[in-house]
């Protein structure tokens, strides 16, 4: 930990004895006079570990952790261990989504901010987030370095992490285990391995979805989803090899959604919105339907964030039909499937795809994102709010976290205790080891990516619905979906370009 | 009058006239009424719906708006009490300065006077909310963030931009009476006061209706001003609700609707004399 | 010229020394002349204001031309400026600056006029007598004072903040803690980027298209309500008139949200639609097909909130019209079309053409409409830079600046905007019958 801490020094140094030479604009007005040779130390200067008396650390939480209970009870839990440290924290109860930018100058952010690491991050572009004196942290070994890295930011040359990853974030298949066919272990797992075999391959799942169209199931669909969601569907580019920005998220003048295979991938998008045949995930509002719909037995299965586990749960205790423990125990969340190599989710006979999986299969990469804390470079107190997060991020209220809301945590050791009881959170935390997570990237230029990533999907999704409204066709070949890409990857360009 | 017959002509005329009335005022209500089942619905999703029908009917969501705050997420009570409290006061000091500057234009002949009437009227043409990030630095330097006095001075201070309706007004009351009073030696305050105002009711009544309503369906300032929920009006607070609170939506949209429409059932009158003189003359 | 100099080297000579002493501090001639309070009330004016402007005022007044000298650095807590503030600090020291000029000059001339009052042999006024002029003959003065500050606080001030903003480079990366810098960025950006400028014409068409269609459609079918409510054979119109007056009350933003769902893609009209064995259609979402059912939508959500005021209105403007107008008619052997494109019509349209204009106009910047009805939706992202093909101008403006942060080209473009519409119904009105009565009136 020392050695790694000497070392940024060092390189600090090193860098910023180039970056002084390349200085640009940030320059021409003043704040000239940085001094760069120490430059990690002047920063975290303000860290000096002295607990500002009396201080009240505001904090401000997601939504979600606050109607369940989490927050109030972490408050609680913070004050009562620090009640003789002359500090406490209180909940800030204003909109989750408040603009550090905006409210900060004048005082009226909060000191500590939970939120996901693409809209902390925003904030971290122009200092509105203070850099953490992370290696000095007690979790710093404990998260891996993936997860740090939604949270790096760079200055004069220098890595700093504004933000400190609490829990990870990607879709996961979620289902209700009673809504399953009675026969699947019969007619549904050929591969004997005591997963229905529609949960293992998509082009299972497709041939399942199929099934349920033509009635005689539980459910009138089997998968739906909202194939207009960017976050969601990028899943299908990114496993053939398309990525968003080059060199690890960081470089937005490298492109590549259209890279590789991508158009093949799109083109499983499509063929999804043909065999949904619903236009109702064409809009966006269907994720808050999706919770109601699997409770009423619309569908089996869609692809969502852990996060909103408790949604589901809500959603099936209102319908009277189960009781909380019931729906808890009922309700499943597992690792999406894996994709077809052939890109083409009718091409291979399904019970093939369960059986040579290696061969025949791919597994899926997700977009996802780090959610965590960040800290105001307005507070008054970055002691106390250190001390407060330090206390957040720590083991304890890791798992209390995912007992409340079902999150998985980033903190290796939590992941690993937590993992026996709840599944998802081992398969989480693994494939964000091993890559197959790619994380949202910290950049400010990614808010140029949603509109019209979503404007291209919605083409792509509703091309099965023109056919039947007589419509020419716009994506009915692999060409035009690459030239397609190719068009979004150029609107993308110039939004960052020409209005920078 | 003399009894008219029923000609065939006449008993068309009858039926046409009651199904257009029957048309429109179903066109008005059934929305409404469709808020009202949706209040009632039992789960609270807008999407165990069936049709415009909830699946199952309740009056939790009723309930629930007052006694359960989720946790201080949606302290609709306070919300409630907070618009009011806007609201009175915007209304009372809102009216006030609209009146007097509707007075003065309307019976004045000033140097400086066509000027004001035309910045006004360039005044009301502005996108409003572009000027809103000048509003939030003004009220940040008045240390107003988070107070609802914030809100009532820019709605009061605002209203006089509209002023014609009210200065129409003014100007269909004979002038002549306000000549045998100045005769009588009467100052132009008193004028204003024991003259104008007490045979300006309806107007007034307008005035006050329209000011009064105004907070309770803005959502973009006070969102920018108030920040802590705590200090929310309804309209911030049910614009924020999620769509799985649909239920929450519509009850909490139905409880602030039933006042403010008894009131304009009780002043229609007003309105209509309001909205008419002050159309008649610009 | 020399006229002019000479008159005032008489009027220099002539005056009495207490007004002198008032042109050089203002209330000190009123003090002298024993007008004790209003000669505090300016001294104290004068005082603040003297405090003022050596504490911040001065301050303000330069950093209005600099938009700030020193960047600020969050991390190495280097204080610095922020433009925004500072140029609304500016602003606000010039307005101060103004009024203080006039309340100068309105100190001269109250020292001149007791001096001329003093030279007839009158007695000067006393506080007292200060009052009764304000409550009388000058009534419409202080009257007219606390809405005039109130609105150029809160009105003029941030759009004269607006309009300045237009010429800055703020926006983009261009935000705090950077510093911003006076410059005609946005002008050249809106001019040199096709995307902007062929959005702009496209909005700009369907939002006079809008405008022109809503405003027809609630003024045909509010005056359409009245008439039908005001027939004779209509028995209970005050039981009928009800339904319109309860869409009239509910807050607009309730009326909105709530066709919004109604219309959504898993709304109850949708499910209708479904059960039937129908595709569900795309009213409201983000596609191309949903571009003319959302506009018509539009219009009738808007008929929907705003016909009951027009029908209320006109309800009492068709009571005033003369009966025996109708009776003339009636002898004269007109149908009952006839005569209401010869009475009715004549008379409502003549004396409504004020609130038309300002429903135009009203319609025209219509914010709320596509902002509840269709938010997030933005369409077809080649066709339209950051709006979605319902947007009007407002609601494009909105995206650009308060979402995506492009706060100049956002001003810029409203400034366009805005004198598009001030010239249009500045000119109409000011040749509108109404406006040319008003002083033949009195």
């Amino acid at each position: 930990m020392k050695t790694k801490r000497t070392l940024s020094m060092l390189l600090a140094s090193v860098l910023a004895l180039s970056a002084l030479s390349g200085c640009g604009r940030e320059e021409e007005k003043g704040g000239g006079e940085i001094e760069t040779s120490d430059l990690y130390q002047q920063v975290m200067a303000r860290f000096d570990g002295k607990l500002e008396q009396g201080a009240v650390v505001k904090v401000l939480e997601n939504d979600t952790a606050v109607e369940l209970g989490y927050v109030d009870q972490l408050i609680e839990a913070f004050n009562a261990a620090y009640k003789d440290k002359g500090i406490s924290a209180e909940r800030m109860n204003i909109d989750q989504y408040s603009d550090l930018a905006t409210d900060g100058p004048y005082g009226y952010g909060p000191d500590v901010w939970y939120q996901a690491n693409d809209i902390l991050m925003k904030y971290a572009d122009n200092q509105h987030l203070l850099p953490l004196p992370i290696y000095d942290m007690e979790c710093y070994e404990q998260i891996p370095q993936s997860a740090w890295n939604a949270y790096a930011k760079e200055m004069n040359g220098e890595t700093f992490f504004c933000g400190i990853p609490l829990n990870v974030q990607s879709g996961m298949l979620f289902y209700i285990e009673s809504k399953l066919p009675d026969n699947w272990e019969s007619q549904w797992d050929v591969n004997s391995n005591g997963t229905p075999d529609f949960f293992e391959t998509y082009t299972a799942l497709y041939a399942y979805s199929e099934e349920c169209r033509k009635g005689g199931q539980k459910t009138t669909y089997g998968y739906l989803d909202e194939t207009v969601d960017t976050y969601f569907m990028s899943g299908y580019l990114m496993t053939y090899v398309a990525y968003i920005f080059g060199e690890n998220g960081t470089d937005p003048t490298d492109i590549g959604l259209a890279a590789g295979e991508a158009y093949k991938g799109a083109r499983m998008v499509q063929q999804w919105a043909g065999e949904m045949n619903n236009t109702e995930v064409l809009d966006k509002t269907f994720s808050s339907a999706a919770y109601q719909y699997m409770a009423d037995g619309v569908m089996l299965c869609t692809v969502t964030t852990p996060d909103v586990k408790r949604m589901f749960i809500r959603s099936m205790v209102n319908t009277g039909k189960w009781t909380q423990e019931e729906a808890e125990a009922d309700l499943k969340m597992i690792p999406v499937p894996r994709l077809p190599i052939s890109a083409d989710l009718t091409a291979d006979q399904w019970q093939d795809t369960v059986t040579r999986m290696e061969e025949l299969t791919v597994e899926t990469t997700m977009m996802g994102g780090i959610n965590g804390y960040g800290i105001s470079a307005y507070t008054e107190c970055p002691n106390a709010s250190l001390a407060f997060v330090e206390f957040a991020t720590s083991y304890e209220q890791a798992v209390a976290r995912n007992q409340y809301l079902g999150v998985a945590p980033a903190r290796e050791d939590a992941a690993n205790a937590i993992a026996a009881q709840d599944a998802t959170v081992g398969i989480l935390f693994d494939r964000l080891d091993r890559g197959k997570i790619s994380i949202m990237p910290a950049i400010t230029e990614i808010g140029q990516l949603w509109t019209p990533a979503e404007s291209f999907l919605i083409d792509l999704s509703t091309d099965p619905f023109r056919a039947d409204r007589g419509e020419p066709l716009l994506y009915d070949t692999d060409e035009k979906i690459q030239e397609g890409l190719e068009r979004l990857v150029g609107q993308i360009r110039d939004a960052i370009e020409t209005l920078a | 009058m003399k009894k008219m017959k029923l000609t065939p002509r006449r008993a068309a005329d009858h039926i046409l006239t009651y199904t257009l009335l029957l048309v429109m005022s179903l066109v008005f209500l059934f929305p409404c009424l469709w808020l009202i089942l949706a209040s009632l619905s039992k789960t609270g999703s807008l999407y165990d719906f069936k049709g415009f029908f909830p699946s199952a009917f309740s009056l939790q969501t009723f309930i629930d708006l007052f006694t359960d705050d989720v946790n201080g997420l949606y302290p609709y009570k306070t919300w409630f009490f907070n618009t009011l409290y806007v609201a009175v006061c915007s209304a009372l000091l809102g009216t006030v300065l609209v009146l007097l500057t509707a007075y003065v234009m309307s019976r004045f002949r000033f140097n400086g006077r066509d000027t004001i009437k035309k910045t006004t009227l360039v005044l009301g043409m502005f996108p409003g909310f572009m000027g809103m990030t000048a509003v939030y630095i003004i009220m940040t330097q008045l240390g107003l963030i988070n107070h609802l006095e914030s809100l009532i001075f820019f709605y009061a201070a605002t209203t006089p931009v509209s002023y014609m309706v009210q200065k129409g007004y003014f100007d269909s009351i004979p002038a002549a009476l306000f000549e045998a009073a100045r005769l009588d030696g009467a100052t132009n305050l008193e004028v204003f006061l024991k003259i104008t105002l007490p045979l300006s009711k309806p107007m007034v009544v307008y005035t006050m209706l329209t000011q009064f309503a105004w907070p309770w369906s803005d959502v973009l300032l006070p969102k920018l001003l108030l920040k802590d929920r705590n200090m929310w009006t309804v309209a911030v607070g049910l614009f924020n609700l999620p769509e799985t609170h649909f239920a929450r939506f519509a009850a909490g949209s139905v409880f602030i609707a039933i006042p403010i429409v008894i009131l304009y059932f009780c002043l229609v009158k007003n309105i209509v004399n309001g909205l008419t003189a002050g159309s008649v003359k610009g | 010229m020399r006229q002019k100099l000479t008159d005032a080297g008489h009027f220099l000579r002539w005056t009495p020394w207490q007004v002198r002493l008032s042109m050089v501090v203002m209330g000190l001639g009123q003090l002298c002349y024993g007008q004790i309070v209003k000669g505090l009330f300016y001294l104290s004016c004068l005082g603040v204001f003297l405090f003022y402007f050596v504490t911040t005022g001065f301050r303000d007044l330069v950093g209005f031309f600099t938009l700030g000298t020193r960047e600020e650095n969050l991390w190495l807590r280097i204080p610095g400026d922020n433009s925004l503030t500072m140029l609304i600090l500016g602003l606000f020291s010039i307005f101060i600056l103004i009024f203080v000029a006039v309340l100068y000059v309105t100190n001269v001339k109250d020292a001149v006029y007791t001096a001329r009052q003093k030279e007839k042999g009158r007695a000067v006024h006393k506080f007292r007598d200060t009052l009764r002029t304000a409550a009388d003959s000058k009534f419409h003065i202080t009257a007219l004072t606390p809405p005039v500050v109130g609105v150029t606080i809160f009105s003029i001030l941030p759009i004269v903040f607006m309009i300045c903003i237009a010429f800055t480079d703020l926006g983009g990366d261009v935000v705090y803690p950077k510093l911003a810098n006076w410059s005609l960025s946005p002008w050249q950006k809106i001019l040199s980027l096709g995307k902007i400028g062929s959005t702009f014409v496209k909005i700009l068409g369907w939002n006079v298209a809008w405008a022109v269609a809503s405003t027809a459609l609630n003024f045909v079918v509010g005056l359409g309500m009245a008439l039908l409510l005001n027939k004779k054979n209509v028995k209970g119109s005050k039981f009928w008139r009800a339904f319109p007056i309860l869409a009239y009350a509910i807050p607009g933003f309730i009326s909105m949200l709530g066709f919004k769902f109604m219309f959504s893609q898993s709304g109850p009209i949708n499910w209708y639609l479904d059960q039937a064995g129908l595709m569900r259609i795309f009213f409201l979402t983000n596609d191309a097909s949903a571009k003319w059912w959302a506009r018509g939508i539009g219009l009738f959500v808007n008929a929907w909130i705003s016909t009951p005021s027009i029908m209320l209105m006109t309800t009492g403007l068709l009571s005033n019209i003369n009966t025996d107008l109708y009776e003339a008619a009636s002898l004269d052997g007109a149908s009952p079309f006839q005569q209401f494109k010869t009475i009715t019509l004549p008379f409502v349209v003549f004396s409504t053409t004020p609130v038309l204009i300002s429903q135009f106009v009203g319609n025209f910047n219509n914010f709320g409409i596509f902002f509840f009805l269709r938010s997030g939706v933005i369409s077809n992202y080649a066709d339209y830079f950051l709006a979605s093909d319902t947007d009007l101008l407002i609601n494009w403006l909105y995206k650009l600046s308060v979402d995506n942060n492009y706060y100049s080209i956002g001003a810029a473009i409203s400034l366009i905007i805005f004198l598009i519409t001030a010239a249009l119904s500045l000119s109409v009105y000011v040749r509108s019958a109404a406006y040319k009565q008003e002083d033949t009136y009195q």
